[in-house]
């Protein structure tokens, strides 16, 4: 292969207690840590392990996303991706037109593989990598928790209720990160200082030709409910009882 | 500094807008406020804030995952070979290394960053970077020659070369000059060099030395030296077995006649005790952001635990006496940041004269710390005093910061010494000046009006208005308290030096307050002058960063009203009277029987 490009999301920080805004039109960002999405970070690995098995020349990490999410992919670039697009808008971007825009920078580039996260863990929709690979006309292995290559085909295992399936695609294909598929690597320092010389290119929605057209409405954000508080039960009698009291027994 | 450079109306201020030559502790003490050193409060460079953000989270989750190791390499008292082979690959011997030696670079401030965030974590690990950085190898940053950098940063910067201080010796801890190893210059040009060190930080695991040695006969002055592990002669001792920061290895280091190249020394010879003392200022910022490390832990584990820990019903964070604790740990905390970021950024921006404020800020950070470690473990009690939690440890940890890279006592008759000698150099440039007068009239005449029109200042009142126009509206009341106190530190340093003269090296209770009322009014200025640069909105955190400015500078006017009350009231005499009689027993005499 020559080219891997991955897709690199900002997100909130899993480790931060997200806040719902007081009107509810969305979740507090503001001043809150931001990082790359952890699905997508395991589709960066595993491209990073492919090129340095010796399997891809390239691997260009790219984001959608404001101005902000340059910070994510020099942190990708400090992984060890060799350069980074961002396509850069404020707006608020459906799996659909994300989508949209990455097959346009599939265009530009060529890219034999294209590794996104299954999920980000913000929206959880879980779209984005399947309509890709449907715009793109071309094969798809979702959930990815291991993959090989050989004779232009990609061959991979997918964690499925039933156990493991395996499946063959052809390359270019798209492919998305499951959990399990690698342990992420951390940034060396030194790294960070390189990658500040590597290439980051901004483009616009506009340069690409592309114009959003949301599919959807947010009409609100809540925060979950709290959790009532529970109760200690001092043996199995206790449990019994107590789920009887319930009525769930 | 010479006084009469004082007058800062006409220096040109630095591109960083400070007076590099300008210290403004020591100007408190002649009642100058050097509001251009002062106002307004350093920020970060945005694209060095973009490094040092990933720098910090990828150290955080290095470190997060090793969370649990940390209490057993406390009980091993050591740390084991993968953690440091972890803390080479990441890079982290290379924080403070220039980038052409394959380092990061990093600003002090931003070091003094990370440290903190270490120290979130681990104190153990934090001293063994901190250590190698702030002392073990500083000399050489700041006095190598080329050759020598060429040959010892890049494998310093990599961490294949760990670096140890190697000052303290057994009759020469506070009192560094008195030590006594010793090198002897050879006809070749080559040294002998011959002593032992004690408690080096990283000894059992350094490669690389900075050695302090007499190179002249009995009383004669010290020379630095760079002093490898792989040279005949160069023993370190067993790890000793320590209260706290247990992990970290801590050793003797002997010398037996080795033989050290002429390239060894480090600095002119002769200029040992002022590498020494450059190596300490400047290191500073690295153990005060470890301080403020180890409170920010503090706060997030006693907040926790007063929200979860229930007595009588309620919650511990609902009871008042608990709510103060927490609340004066974030104070402590805040204000510690704020003063150690200030020197950090004068170290930066090339100050030629911040070991006052380097020292201040040591002293209050490191002092901060322990008060917030002992009130964490009160707020757990007795969870707080079993080994299962973190407290104890933290508390054992916390516990040497007063003590090492200068304890406070020595500190703070620094503090107290650098303000007077300038208003004693200023005094004495007017008895000169006085005298002078009749033998060259014109400059003799310029000495006596800077000093006396100085004076004056003070006395009419002109020239006070140098913080409150730098705070908001909000703040007034706060920044009256830090000029009126800055005039009454003067007037008495003034009073205090007419009445003792040089016999006040002898004077230390006096010197201890005023060092005191200096350190309240520099911390609380960078508390005032970072508070004012926030922006002013009606967030949440702006409003209590608004509290902190003010319960702060309450504490602080209590404090600096007392101590300057007491200088010339007090029962000084009382207290040696009875020291001396107890150290004359060697005992407690009384009993109830
Ligand atoms: C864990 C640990 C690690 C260390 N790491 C290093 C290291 O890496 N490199 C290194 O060179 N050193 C190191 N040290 C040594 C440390 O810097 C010294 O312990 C410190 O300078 C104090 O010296 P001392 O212990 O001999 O105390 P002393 O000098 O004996 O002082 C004892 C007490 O008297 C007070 N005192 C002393 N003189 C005066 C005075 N004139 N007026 C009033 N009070 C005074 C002191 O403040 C102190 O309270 C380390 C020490 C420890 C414990």
């Amino acid at each position: 292969m020559k080219k891997i490009m991955v897709g690199l999301k900002r997100v909130v920080d899993y480790n931060v207690r997200i806040r719902v805004k007081p009107d509810g039109s969305g979740v507090i960002t503001d001043g809150v840590k931001m990082s790359i999405n952890p699905f997508d970070e395991i589709a960066l690995e595993e491209a990073l392990r492919i090129k340095e098995r010796g399997e891809a020349e390239e691997v260009i990490a790219v984001s959608i996303g404001p101005a902000d999410a340059q910070q994510q992919l020099r942190t990708g670039l400090a992984m060890g991706a060799d350069r980074a697009i961002l396509v850069q808008t404020d707006k608020l971007v459906e799996p659909l037109d994300a989508a949209r825009t990455l097959l346009k920078l599939i265009e530009k580039e060529s890219p034999e593989l294209v590794i996104v996260g299954k999920q980000a863990i913000d929206d959880d929709n879980g779209q984005t990598g399947a309509m890709l690979a449907a715009l793109w006309d071309r094969p798809q292995g979702t959930c990815v928790s291991e993959v090989t290559f050989a004779d232009g085909k990609a061959t991979v295992t997918r964690e499925v209720d039933s156990g493991l399936e395996t499946i063959e695609v052809d390359l270019p294909a798209v492919l998305t990160a499951d959990l399990r598929l690698n342990e992420p690597r951390y940034v060396k320092l030194p790294d960070i200082m390189k990658a500040k010389r590597k290439p980051l290119e901004t483009v616009s929605l506009d340069d690409l030709g592309i114009a959003l057209d949301p599919q959807l409405e947010i009409v609100k954000t809540d925060p979950p409910a709290q959790r009532q508080k529970g109760v200690m039960v001092e043996d199995v009698d206790g449990l019994i009882s107590a789920l009887k009291d319930k009525g769930l027994l | 500094m010479n006084a009469a450079v004082l007058d800062t109306t006409d220096q040109a201020p630095s591109e960083s807008g400070l007076l590099l030559d300008a210290s403004p502790v020591k100007s408190l003490f002649l009642g100058q406020v050097i509001h251009q050193n002062l106002f307004p409060y350093p920020t970060i460079k945005e694209d060095e804030k973009e490094t040092l953000e990933m720098v910090l989270d990828s150290f955080d989750r290095f470190l997060s995952e090793k969370q649990d190791s940390f209490a057993q390499w406390d009980e091993d008292a050591a740390q084991p070979e993968e953690f440091l082979q972890g803390l080479r690959d990441m890079g982290l011997f290379g924080l403070i290394i220039p980038e052409e030696y394959g380092g990061l670079g990093l600003s002090n401030a931003a070091y003094s960053r990370v440290l903190s965030q270490s120290s979130m974590h681990d104190s153990s690990g934090s001293l063994t970077i901190g250590a190698h950085s702030s002392i073990g190898m500083k000399g050489l940053l700041l006095f190598g020659t080329d050759e020598q950098k060429a040959m010892y940063l890049p494998k310093l910067a990599s961490g294949e070369m760990i670096a140890a201080f190697c000052l303290t010796e057994s009759g020469a801890g506070s009192d560094a000059a008195a030590l006594k190893t010793k090198a002897v210059k050879n006809d070749d040009g080559t040294w002998t060099l011959n002593g032992e060190k004690i408690w080096v930080t990283n000894g059992g695991l350094a490669d690389f030395f900075t050695v302090f040695a007499r190179t002249e006969g009995e009383g004669g002055k010290l020379s630095a030296f760079i002093v490898e592990k792989g040279w005949e002669g160069v023993m370190p001792g067993p790890t000793e077995h320590k209260m706290g920061i247990r992990a970290s290895s801590t050793t003797t280091v002997s010398f037996s006649d080795v033989k050290l190249p002429a390239t060894a020394l480090l600095g002119s010879e002769g200029k040992g005790f002022k590498v020494a003392m450059e190596v300490l200022n400047n290191g500073r910022t690295g153990l005060g952001g470890g301080a403020v490390g180890g409170m920010k832990a503090c706060i997030a584990l006693s907040s926790q635990y007063a929200k979860e820990r229930k007595a009588f019903g309620q919650s511990l964070s609902d009871f008042g006496l608990i709510k103060k604790k927490i609340a004066q740990m974030t104070v402590d905390c805040f204000a510690a940041e704020s003063v150690v970021w200030m020197v950090a950024h004068y170290i930066d921006s090339g100050h030629s004269d911040y070991s006052t404020e380097a020292a201040i800020s040591k002293v209050f950070a490191s002092e901060a710390m322990w008060r917030t470690a002992n009130e964490a473990m009160q707020i757990a009690a007795g969870n707080g005093y079993m080994r299962e939690y973190p407290y104890e440890r933290i508390v054992r940890d916390s516990r040497i910061l007063t003590i090492f890279e200068g304890t406070s006592e020595i500190l703070r008759l620094f503090i107290a010494l650098s303000g007077l000698k300038d208003v004693g150099d200023a005094l004495k440039d007017m008895k000169k000046g006085v005298e002078g007068i009749f033998n060259n009239p014109i400059k003799g005449f310029g000495v006596l009006t800077d000093y006396t029109s100085r004076r004056l200042t003070q006395m009419t009142s002109v020239g006070r208005d140098r913080i409150v126009p730098n705070v908001p509206e909000s703040l007034q009341n706060e920044a009256l308290v830090y000029e009126k106190y800055a005039l009454e530190l003067s007037r008495l340093a003034d009073v205090l030096l007419r009445r003792y003269g040089k016999n006040i090296i002898g004077k230390q209770y006096s010197m201890q307050r005023v060092a005191d009322v200096a350190i309240d009014l520099f911390v609380g200025i960078s508390v005032l002058s970072r508070v004012a640069s926030m922006e002013a909105d009606d967030s949440a955190k702006y409003k209590q960063a608004l509290g902190i400015a003010r319960l702060f500078t309450q504490d602080a006017k209590r404090r600096m009203n007392q101590n300057l009350r007491r200088l010339l009231k007090n029962e000084d005499e009382d207290m040696t009277e009875l020291c001396d009689f107890i150290v004359d027993g060697e005992a407690y005499p009384w009993d109830v029987i």
